[in-house]
Order: C-alpha cells, then sequence, then structure tokens
C-alpha cells in the first residue's frame, strides 16, 4: 500500500509538470494546445535521438528534453498561435481555431516521430543508473527520488514566483486578459514566448522522466497523456497550480491502484472519468476562480 | 390641467415592474434594493455618473444579469427566475452598449434575428405544425424586419453587410433589430453614440413617437441636455440606487442629483 | 463509366461514408461547438448494428435505423447532461468520450470481440443506398442552415448574449444541433460496417478524428457542402497519392490543419465564396447616405 502510495507521488509529480504546463497557457493566454501531449512525446524522442548518438548522462538528456519541448511551444507561439491571435474574429472563433491548429501540430509531430520509429516504443539511454533503497516495506530509488523533488520543487517555484515577485503578480492579474498586460506594459508578445517556452520546457522535462521512469514510450501515448493532463486540469481548475497538484495526487493514485488492481486497461477511462464527473458538478474545475466558460444565468 | 390618458394609465398594470432588486457583484452592490414601474408607453430616460449601476439595471431587466433579490414582472407576470431568451420573448427588446451585429448575416437577416422572436425552438409539437408552413412564415418574418427597417430610415440597406457601414447606420440597424420583435418594453443602452446631428435627432423623433404609440421605453444616454429633452420622465442613480424620479426638468435642478454630477456634462438649460 | 465506378467503388462507397461523419461534424461546428462525438457515435452505429445483424435480432436495414435514431436520441441526452459544458472543455469531454468507447470495446469480451474486433458482417449495403441515405442527411443539414434556424444557429456561434436577447434558447438549438450529429455518425458507422463487414474499437480512435477534422476545415466549415468536398478530398487523395506512406500522408494532413486554421479557417469553400463576393462588390460601389434613391434599386439586384 505505501509502496502504491510512493509510486503514485512520482506519477503525480511527472503529471503536474506536464499539466501545469498546459494550464498556464490556458489560464494565461486561453491557448488550449491540444499538442502538449505530442510535445512531451516529441521532446522524449528527441532526448531519446539524442542519447543514442552519445552517450548521455541524466542531467544532459534532461536538458535536451526541456530545450526540445521549449522550443517546439516557442515555435507554435511565434508561428500559428500568434498569427491566428493577430487575425480578424470574435473571441470564441479564435479560440476554436487556436484548438484546431494546435490539433494539426500534434498530427504532424505523432506523424514524425512514427515515421522514424516506426511506430513502435522508444527509450532513452543515459549513463544514470537508478540505485533503489529499502525503507522498511518501500523501495525508493534515487531516480523517484529525483522526479519527485524536481517536479514538485519546480511548481512550488513557479507558485512562489507567480504570487511574491512584481512580474508574477502582474501576470497572475492578468488571467488571460492579453490587452490589459500591454496597458500595463508588460509585452504581449514576451509574455506569450515566455509562456509558451515555459509550458513546452515542463512538458519536455515531464516527457524524459516518465520515458527513463517507465523505460520507454511510443507516439501514440500522446492522445491519453493529454487526456490525463486536461483531467488534472479540470479538477484543479485553469491556472491554479495548487490545483494542478491536488488534481494529479488524486489522479495519480487511482491510476495507480485500478492498474495495480485490474490488469491496467481501464487507466485511461479513469482520466476521462473524472473529467465528467467534475465538469458535471462543477463545470469550471474544483478549484479555479475565473476563466471560465460557465453559463451564469 | 391633468390629461385624460395619464389618469387611464395609472389604473392599468404597469409594463414593467422592478420590485426591490439587488444585484451584488461579490461585495460591489451594483444596484441596490431598487424600485421602478413603467406604464405603457412611458419614455424614461435613466441617468447616472459612470458606475451608478445603469447598464446593470438594464442587464437586470433584460435578464441578462443575474439578480439576487427582488421581484421583475412584465405586464404582471413574473419572470425573475426565466433566461434571459426567455425575458426576449415576453416581449423585452433591447439594444447594446458596444454594436452586436453579425458580421456574416446580411443587414436583413440581422433584423430578422429579431422578427425571429415569434419562433419558440422549444416546443417540440408546435415547431413540427410550423414545418409545414415555412415559406410563408419566412416571408412574414422577412416583412417585420423589412418594415422595422425602413422605420430607421435604412431599408435600401437591406442586402449590405453590417460590416462595411459607418458606426451610427449600425446602431440605427441594431434598432431596427429591436423593432422588429414588436417589443412591449425596449431597453436602449446609449443608442445614438457615434452618430451624428442629424441621426441624433432622427433617433430621438423615432423614440418620441414609439412612445405615443404606447411603447414603453428605458433611454440611457450620456447626453443629459438630450434626455431631458426628450424623456417626459428622468430616472436618476446613484452607487445602485435611485436618487431623483419624475418630471424631467424638475428633477435635474435637485441639489442631490446635481451634487452626483459634479462636474458632469449638464448644464441648465437657459430660461425659457 | 461503368468499369471506372467498378475499379473505384471501395474509394466512392468511402467517400461517401466520410462526407456522413464530416457532416456530423460540421453541424455541431456551426454553432460553435467543436464536438468529435460524432465519431464516438460511429464506432457505437458500427458496434450496434453489427451486434443487431450478426445476432439475427433485426434485419440490416431496421438495424441502422434503430441504431440512429437510438444514437439521436442518446446524443441529445448527452447534450441536455452537458448543457453545462462549454467551449473547450466540451470539446475535451468529446474527445475523452471516444477515447473511453475505445477503451470499453476493446475490453468487451466475447460482446464486443474484444481487440480484435467482429467479423463476418454480411455485406448488404450498396452504394445507392448510400446515396439516398447521405441525400437525405444533406437535406436535413441543408434547410436547418437556412432560415430562422440557421440564423438562430450564427447567432449562438457568434454572440451567445445577442442569441439570448432576442430569444434564442441556446440550449435547444445546441442539443437539437448535438442529436443530429449524433444520429449522422451512428448512421455513418451502420453503413460502414454493412459495406465492409467487420469492425474493430480502434475505427474510431483519434486518427478518424483528425482526418474527418481535416475534411470539415479544408472543405470549409460553414456549410455542408464544404463538409462534403473535404471528405471527398481528404478520403481521395491517398490513393492519388498512394506513393507515400500513411506516416507523410498524416504529416500532410496536420500541415494543412495547421496552415487553414491560421490563415484560412473557412477552407477551400469560404476562401472561393469569399473570392466571389469581394469581386461582385468591386463591381457594385457600396451604398453610401448621400443617394438613397438610386442605392435602393441597385440593392436589389
Amino acid at each position: 500500500m505505501l509502496q502504491q502510495l510512493l509510486d503514485s507521488v512520482v506519477l503525480a509529480s511527472i503529471y503536474i509538470l506536464f499539466s501545469i504546463g498546459m494550464s498556464l497557457a490556458w489560464g494565461i493566454l486561453g491557448i488550449l494546445n491540444l499538442a502538449h501531449g505530442a510535445i512531451l512525446m516529441f521532446s522524449a524522442y528527441v532526448a531519446y535521438l539524442w542519447a543514442d548518438s552519445t552517450s548521455a548522462s541524466l542531467p544532459m538528456v534532461l536538458i535536451a528534453g526541456l530545450l526540445a519541448g521549449g522550443v517546439l511551444s516557442l515555435l507554435m507561439e511565434l508561428g500559428p498561435f500568434r498569427a491566428i491571435r493577430h487575425s480578424v474574429g470574435d473571441a470564441e472563433e479564435l479560440e476554436l481555431r487556436t484548438v484546431i491548429a494546435s490539433l494539426g501540430v500534434s498530427t504532424i509531430l505523432v506523424a514524425v516521430a512514427a515515421h522514424y520509429t516506426g511506430n513502435t516504443s522508444f527509450q532513452v539511454p543515459t549513463t544514470f543508473q537508478p540505485t533503489a533503497y529499502q525503507i522498511g516495506s518501500v523501495r525508493i530509488s534515487d531516480l523517484q527520488v529525483i522526479i519527485i523533488v524536481v517536479g514538485f520543487g519546480l511548481s512550488l517555484l513557479l507558485a512562489l514566483w507567480l504570487s511574491r515577485s512584481r512580474n508574477g503578480r502582474a501576470v497572475r492579474a492578468l488571467e488571460s486578459d492579453v490587452e490589459t498586460a500591454a496597458l500595463m506594459g508588460i509585452s504581449e508578445r514576451k509574455l506569450s514566448s515566455a509562456t509558451m517556452f515555459v509550458s513546452g520546457a515542463l512538458a519536455g522535462l515531464a516527457g524524459v522522466f516518465l520515458v527513463i521512469y517507465l523505460g520507454a514510450t511510443d507516439p501514440a501515448a500522446s492522445h491519453s497523456l493529454l487526456t490525463s493532463a486536461f483531467a488534472v486540469i479540470v479538477i484543479g481548475g485553469v491556472g491554479s497550480i495548487g490545483g494542478a497538484v491536488i488534481g494529479a495526487l488524486v489522479l495519480a493514485l487511482l491510476e495507480t491502484l485500478v492498474i495495480s488492481n485490474t490488469s491496467g486497461v481501464w487507466s485511461p477511462a479513469i482520466a476521462f472519468s473524472f473529467i465528467i464527473v467534475v465538469l458535471l458538478v462543477r463545470p469550471e474545475g474544483l478549484f479555479s476562480s475565473s476563466r471560465t466558460k460557465v453559463d451564469r444565468v | 390641467m391633468s390629461e385624460p390618458g395619464l389618469d387611464q394609465r395609472a389604473h392599468r398594470e404597469p409594463v414593467l415592474d422592478v420590485d426591490q432588486v439587488s444585484v451584488h457583484f461579490g461585495g460591489v452592490k451594483a444596484v441596490h434594493e431598487l424600485s421602478l414601474a413603467l406604464a405603457d408607453g412611458e419614455l424614461v430616460g435613466l441617468v447616472g455618473p459612470n458606475g451608478s449601476g445603469k447598464s446593470t439595471l438594464l442587464g437586470a431587466i433584460s435578464r441578462l444579469t443575474a439578480i439576487n433579490a427582488g421581484q421583475l414582472s412584465i405586464v404582471g407576470q413574473r419572470y425573475d427566475h426565466e433566461s434571459p431568451a426567455a425575458a426576449a420573448r415576453l416581449g423585452i427588446a433591447r439594444t447594446f452598449q458596444t454594436v452586436r451585429l453579425l458580421p456574416r448575416l446580411s443587414v436583413l437577416d440581422n433584423v430578422m434575428l429579431g422578427s425571429n422572436q415569434a419562433f419558440r425552438l422549444e416546443d417540440g409539437t408546435r415547431w413540427l405544425a410550423r414545418l409545414t408552413s415555412i415559406r410563408s412564415r419566412e416571408r412574414l418574418l422577412e416583412q417585420s424586419a423589412r418594415d422595422a427597417l425602413d422605420r430607421v430610415g435604412l431599408g435600401y440597406l437591406a442586402r449590405a453587410r453590417p460590416g462595411g457601414l459607418p458606426y451610427g447606420l449600425q446602431r440605427k440597424v441594431e434598432i431596427a433589430r429591436a423593432l422588429a420583435s414588436d417589443p412591449k418594453l425596449l431597453l436602449l443602452d446609449e443608442p445614438t453614440a457615434g452618430m451624428s446631428r442629424t441621426e441624433r435627432d432622427e433617433i430621438g423623433a423615432l423614440i418620441s413617437q414609439l412612445s405615443r404609440e404606447g411603447l414603453a421605453e428605458i433611454l440611457v444616454e450620456h447626453d443629459v441636455t438630450m434626455m431631458v429633452n426628450a424623456c417626459p420622465r428622468l430616472v436618476v442613480m446613484s452607487q445602485g440606487q435611485i436618487i431623483a424620479d419624475g418630471d424631467a426638468r424638475s428633477v435635474v435642478r435637485l441639489p442631490s442629483v446635481q451634487e452626483a454630477y459634479l462636474g458632469g456634462d449638464y448644464r441648465a438649460p437657459a430660461q425659457s | 463509366m461503368n468499369d471506372w465506378y467498378l475499379s473505384n467503388v471501395t474509394i466512392i462507397q468511402s467517400c461517401l461514408i466520410a462526407a456522413m461523419l464530416a457532416m456530423s461534424m460540421q453541424v455541431t461546428m456551426r454553432v460553435g461547438v467543436l464536438s468529435v462525438a460524432g465519431i464516438g457515435f460511429y464506432g457505437l452505429g458500427q458496434y450496434s448494428t453489427a451486434l443487431l445483424v450478426l445476432h439475427g435480432i433485426l434485419p440490416w436495414g431496421l438495424a441502422i435505423a434503430v441504431t440512429a435514431l437510438a444514437c439521436g436520441v442518446l446524443a441529445y441526452a448527452l447534450a441536455r447532461v452537458l448543457s453545462r459544458v462549454r467551449g473547450l472543455y466540451l470539446t475535451m469531454v468529446t474527445l475523452g468520450l471516444v477515447l473511453v468507447l475505445t477503451v470499453v470495446a476493446s475490453n468487451g469480451g466475447e460482446f464486443t470481440g474484444g481487440a480484435t474486433g467482429l467479423y463476418g458482417i454480411p455485406v448488404t449495403v450498396a452504394t445507392w443506398h448510400m446515396l439516398v441515405v447521405i441525400a437525405v442527411g444533406i437535406v436535413i443539414c441543408a434547410v436547418t442552415e437556412r432560415g430562422f434556424v440557421g440564423r438562430a444557429s450564427e447567432a449562438l456561434r457568434s454572440d451567445e448574449m445577442l442569441a439570448a436577447s432576442v430569444g434564442i434558447e441556446a440550449r435547444t438549438v445546441r442539443r437539437a444541433n448535438f442529436g443530429l450529429s449524433g444520429m449522422l455518425g451512428a448512421v455513418a458507422g451502420g453503413l460502414n460496417v454493412l459495406t465492409f463487414g467487420t469492425v474493430n474499437p480502434f475505427d474510431a480512435g483519434f486518427p478518424l478524428m483528425v482526418t474527418i477534422l481535416t475534411a470539415v476545415i479544408v472543405g470549409g466549415q460553414r456549410t455542408w457542402l464544404g463538409a462534403v468536398i473535404g471528405a471527398f478530398l481528404i478520403t481521395s487523395l491517398p490513393t492519388l497519392l498512394s506513393s507515400f506512406s500513411g506516416d507523410t500522408r498524416e504529416m500532410a494532413f496536420g500541415a494543412l490543419v495547421v496552415v487553414l486554421a491560421t490563415y484560412a479557417p473557412d477552407g477551400l469553400l469560404g476562401f472561393a465564396s469569399a473570392a466571389l463576393r469581394r469581386l461582385r462588390s468591386s463591381l457594385r460601389p457600396p451604398p453610401t447616405m448621400a443617394e438613397p434613391e438610386r442605392r435602393r434599386e441597385l440593392a436589389d439586384v
């Protein structure tokens, strides 16, 4: 039981890294990036490519994934997202086009990865060998510790930055009102570029961790990962880091329990069931405050 | 000498009855325990400094803004639990502060959105029955829309797209759309903003004419002078409450009103 | 002519089925909802029809009809349940729904044939059946694009507050469109299963979602015709470009979707009709206030 708890926390940490990026992009920029799952997967793929040709250490591989994810996300912003934002149309229409464009990018990324991996799974070999320790009835490896520290640590740092630092507070106050940002002197360009880069970088980090932790991944995993990230955001609320942490923990715990008690085929359904239940009861998520589409009358 | 019409109006049920309505936005009392009644054909001007709650009140009346307390009735029928669409079907039509026209439809189609009102989508069986007379129905809708466009003098723009029109004309189209629904109550939220002097006078004349024809109207405008000249009755709001309600020219001289408007744009008209 | 038809019959039938699926997606897009529920109902329609026929419960014609009606009602009920969920949340819910159906179908054991699906369904549907069905679908879609329903949909899509202020009950229109979408998807699924004889849980998954979305975006999401054109293009293109592998095709589709969503959101049809409109308006000067008489004559042309 304790072991499962530990495993859940590790998985949750990865989910957090993955979901916070998507949540921030949504909350601050109003962009629902459906390519987020593909970015995670592709960053891991880039890390694999790099680790395959050189003998890479863990930090190098993580950086590779981080950069790959960040750059991919940034390119999406500099390309289609920005162009759409600056074109004519009402908010809903632009939002829809952004979502559709992100689906297109997702398709491209998955297809490229599938093409070069032969649509099979790939691994990221590193020089890092995890050592396991036994504490009571629980086996814990240093890899797991690293994942937990990085995941929860980064989210704590991000949350602190958003609530304490001046820039962070300004960003927080915006909640996706990019025009007000301009009035407040924050460059829309810088804000959106930075947000997307960070969002993708976190996803890339999560991707590399995931591959190393699970041993392998494949291009098709992008879709179920996307659903998981969405479940986390729905539970925790868009733009809320604390909510994402809780959401990730809950989801990871449930998935771990289901996987260990059934043969694991039902686990994608969990994320979705959560989404449905939460959205039916509280359409704006359990912890969110604004930036939602809820009927108010 | 009192007009016989006025006496009759006093006995009839008010068209609009706002009873102790409050609208609170997270601690801010945008509208607080406000009561207001309009009779048939009454033209009321609603004025107040920015933030006094005028737009919120219009939103509450049209049900686009939820109320926290109080009752709303139209022609004696309570509707404070109805959706905004239901309120519209009960005969409340409005224009908005920012022009809301659909760029992909022609001007005529936009106005027909108003005459759409007679079509009740939620009543399944009646809908099926109407399917058989779709074409004649469509013709009726088109005719009422054309009539409404003619009333604002824009019949010739039926096929145009609203996007290319000057602001003032767009606002006129909005008014036409509201008229096309044959409303019992018309809410006008700064309808003449962006209009030329001539257009403003035209709209002013139209509003007065509609009132004489028996349509109850609430007019919100920033141009207080225009309001005093156009509206027999003036309601002044400040901080979510009504501070004055009565004959326009007298209300405007009240010290409480002038205080609320400190530095405002109203100049008492020269002695006539 | 007959030879051409016979050698291309599979493609033609696939195009028709894809067209129905594309219409199922376009129908909700015209009220501003991006929903892939139609794909989910495609899968449901496939399995439902297959099971009804395989177990001898209903003859194939009734099997499709009953399936279609049931899915229409189900879709309507789903819309009711989800009525408070809006915008992107709704999109994600429909996405998740499709994924879950896939999971359920592949874990259905004997009943659904598990991961390998069902085989040996009698092939009873001919092309002319499909043509009739799609014609009916087109009529329904076309009629609901015009007149008051069409205007109501456009208002809902563009400006919900405005729609409410003119008495349009958003919920009803949305639910009706959802129901129609479910029916179209289910019919497409039923026809597919009775044409090709097999069904498996991965038929109605992410790749199909992307393909159909691409079709709608490419052809034009504003009208049923765009959906049909897009579907025909996307379905027939692979055979024309059969020298390219599946992945390259996917890459091309993805790139196409990105480019169109960014620069031509109304697809080919939208592009064409906008060009036509610009041509027409450049030949006719815009109306001005100064010459109301002359404008009145010209405007009615």
